[in-house]
């Protein structure tokens, strides 16, 4: 080791173990919430969604601490954990009591291993500047304060604030980056990425061949250039990919299944709040997400108290604090008010959408709820093209020059357009899948026109990383199609 | 994209059969027109066998599907795991910090070493962190921005912030003073320049002025100091071979603001005594 790793690492005794202690800490905690507020759920699910509940219990703890102007400190932060794990064990009806089995023991074991692999610097990282001053320096400026100030100016507008409170895990527990952290979390996917496929796969393969198809379908998720780039970018992009995907795929599996909603509706509640405010277009994403789920079978009811009250509450909350407490106002910034407030019309737009609109009127219209929300969006851009035709042109040719010229895409573009045009097309409805890639595309078009400046092209750009987010829906759908193809049941829609 | 194989769909597949080779023609001919080399061969020759395997009945394009597909993973397996850095660069890590010893040999970040630095060490500052007021006066706002500001302040609110204890000492030389020493000081090991630095201590100011804002802090320490001034890269200096656990340090600036930070020992034995 060089005498500059030497002194560095004199300066960093302890890191490691504190960081590999953290992980299975938020673990642990994560599978308790899940324990408590999930009935009966399949092992599996509850061992791979423990670490992203364990996170979001964490950032969600801190974010309404800092909002409502509560000290940021360890106790507080424990307090309301320990009011959320109360509440769920009171009130929530319990058949079974909360049972800790050897099996968890050996899972955290087995994760505390993995831990330790994640955090031994055994794999690389990309590191950039917003790397360093968003997702360190501010957030141990979080943590030094212990509050949300004013000074804190343009980080307070174009930050993802719950993924900045992951950040701040360094500075409470005694290690410096979170490297380990997000690889954990990269494992962590692998995993939810692989049983998402298996279950789906397995309503049309046996059981072989569908731990097959979910093999397959990992390995060359893990392996595409996309994917690669953003799971190992240290930045918010990695964590928000992983999270709407696990709202992606579990409002598509609990919609078929009553019993899977009452199981899960609580996990999916909480990291719907959680997304809406891991990047600053996460709000808008979420309503996205909420609309996508419009189509599947939930009430509206569901759909409100569920998914579109934990987004208002996050960005309402968050809102009141940055203009009506704080006054913050930069001169240049991703969030303006103008932005909240068109933010909060399109939520309360939502739920009025939900009281009188769905299920209740213009039904013939709404019979393809997924073509009227693509013609929707389709017009939307078009509206904004109206709007500035230049800037919205200009993006458009630098998102296509990125995926061309392989900023961060490798050939995956192309390989998809292939596997596309060889794959037969569902006849009919949309897929659940398809519609939420295309959505997905329109929206970050054109939410890439709102943030303000144009795109360039070049890796680095925001709405590049944005949309190289699609990496593991593309790759879902795709397996959709081509499990479809390959089983005896074409005619059947995914 | 092909579509079923009922009597109603047997002419309905031929034309979507043209239309996806159709589609691969022109995938085909943006190939050769926009990429070059091994990429451009690669897309050609994928392209190719994809028309010709729409040419095929069903069956035999479930198993040229399943080549592609083999064929796909080994191009993912193989060329973008091996590729990576080339496209994104990756920093190995090999300590368990933030600051990696390639940001040193780069001299990138200097400020994510400063940070894990000073937070096991008190340091002492000539400059007391007054306020905005007392440098902005109406007078001085109207004869344009008044540097002095940042150049007194920003380096000790950084210190305030992040070392373990900051201490003003009026002893320490000052701007002007600490110009006579930069000869010797500057022999410190440079680890890298200290704009971005400089441009993040915005967090660190509370004078709630609107020189306290990211931007005015960006317009300074880039479009300012960067683009229009030639003198707008300041670097730090830091004197590491003697520090230890528990040792004081001490930080001084010159005026063209850079940094030089070196334990309180060798500041009176090396330093003090050449003022």
């Amino acid at each position: 080791m060089s005498d500059v790793s030497q002194f560095i690492t004199s300066l960093s005794e302890g890191y490691y173990i504190h960081q590999a202690l953290t992980i299975v800490g938020i673990f642990a905690l994560g599978l308790l919430l899940l324990r408590l507020c999930v009935r009966k759920a399949d092992a599996g699910w509850q061992y791979l969604l423990a670490f992203p509940m364990g996170l979001t219990l964490w950032s969600l703890s801190g974010f309404l601490l800092l909002v409502f102007a509560i000290p940021f400190r360890l106790p507080f932060l424990l307090i309301l954990p320990g009011c959320l794990f109360s509440a769920f064990a009171f009130f929530c009806k319990r058949e079974e009591k909360v049972r800790f089995s050897a099996t968890d023991i050996v899972v955290i074991l087995a994760v505390a291993c993995l831990a330790l692999v994640a955090c031994s610097g055994l794999l690389n990282v990309s590191i950039t500047n917003d790397t360093v001053y968003y997702y360190s320096v501010y957030p141990q400026m979080i943590t030094k304060y212990g509050e949300y100030r004013k000074a804190f100016d343009v980080f307070l507008t174009d930050v993802g604030q719950t993924t900045a409170l992951i950040y701040c895990l360094p500075y409470f527990f005694g290690f410096n980056e979170t490297f380990g952290i997000q690889h954990f979390l990269n494992f962590n996917f692998a995993g939810i990425f692989y049983l998402s496929v298996y279950e789906t796969a397995a309503q049309y393969f046996t059981k072989k061949r569908a731990v097959g198809a979910g093999a397959v379908s990992v390995l060359f998720l893990f392996t595409s250039t996309p994917f690669l780039i953003t799971a190992k970018w240290v930045l918010a992009n990695v964590y928000f990919m992983d999270f709407l995907f696990i709202l992606f795929y579990f409002g598509y599996k609990c919609s078929h299944d009553r019993a899977e909603f009452e199981r899960y509706k609580w996990v999916m509640c909480f990291l719907t709040a959680m997304l809406s405010m891991m990047r600053m277009e996460g709000g808008m994403m979420a309503c996205f997400l909420i609309l996508c789920l419009s189509v599947l079978a939930y009430t509206n009811r569901e759909m409100i108290g569920y998914f579109l009250f934990p987004v208002f509450v996050m960005q309402a909350g968050y809102y009141a604090m940055l203009y009506l407490r704080l006054e913050v106002d930069p001169l240049y910034s991703f969030l303006d008010i103008k932005k909240a407030l068109l933010m909060l019309a399109l939520i309360l737009g939502l739920f009025f959408y939900f009281l009188l609109i769905r299920n209740r009127r213009f039904q013939k219209l709404l019979t393809y709820p997924e073509a009227f929300i693509l013609v929707g969006l389709t017009l939307g851009n078009l509206a904004l093209c109206a709007l500035n035709a230049e800037k919205y042109l200009t993006n458009l040719v630098c998102f296509g020059k990125n995926m061309i010229l392989q900023s961060g895409w490798g050939y995956f573009g192309f390989i998809v357009l292939i596997l596309l045009l060889l794959l037969p097309g569902n006849t009919g409805r949309i897929s659940y899948p398809d519609f939420f890639c295309m959505g997905y595309i329109l929206l970050t078009i054109a939410v890439c026109w709102a943030r303000g400046g144009s795109l360039r092209v070049g890796i680095g750009d925001s709405g590049n990383r944005i949309m190289m987010q699609i990496a593991p829906f593309v790759v879902y759908a795709l397996a959709m199609h081509v499990i479809k193809w390959y089983s005896s049941k074409q005619n059947e829609m995914i | 994209m092909m579509a079923g194989n009922d009597e109603k769909g047997v002419a309905k597949r031929s034309f979507s059969n043209y239309i996806s080779m159709a589609a691969i023609i022109i995938l085909l001919l943006a190939a050769l027109l926009i990429s070059s080399g091994k990429t451009r061969l690669v897309f050609t020759a994928v392209s190719i066998a994809a028309f010709l395997t729409l040419l095929l009945r069903e069956q035999r394009r479930k198993q040229a599907l399943s080549g592609f597909l083999l064929l796909f993973l080994m191009l993912s397996v193989f060329y973008n795991v091996q590729n990576l850095d080339r496209i994104n660069p990756m920093t190995e890590v090999n300590t368990q910090t933030l600051y990696q010893e390639e940001d040193y040999v780069n001299q990138y970040y200097p400020d994510s070493f400063l940070r894990l630095l000073l937070k096991e060490h008190a340091v002492k500052i000539p400059y007391e962190i007054k306020h905005a007021d007392e440098y902005l006066t109406d007078e001085r706002r109207e004869q344009g921005f008044y540097a002095r500001y940042y150049k007194e302040t920003n380096y000790g609110r950084f210190m305030r912030a992040y070392a373990k204890d900051c201490s003003i000492s009026t002893d320490l030389p000052d701007m002007k003073e600490t110009d006579q020493l930069v000869g010797q000081l500057s022999a410190f090991p440079c680890i890298g320049r200290a704009n971005d630095m400089l441009r993040y201590t915005f967090l660190l100011n509370e004078d709630n002025v609107q020189e306290s804002a990211y931007f005015w802090y960006s317009w300074y320490y880039y479009s300012y100091m960067v683009d229009e001034r030639a003198e707008g890269k300041f670097f730090l200096y830091v004197r590491t071979e003697d520090i230890k656990e528990g040792d004081t340090l001490v930080a001084l600036w010159d005026s063209a603001q850079n940094l030089y930070l070196m334990t309180e020992q060798y500041y009176e034995n090396e330093v003090r005594g050449y003022e």
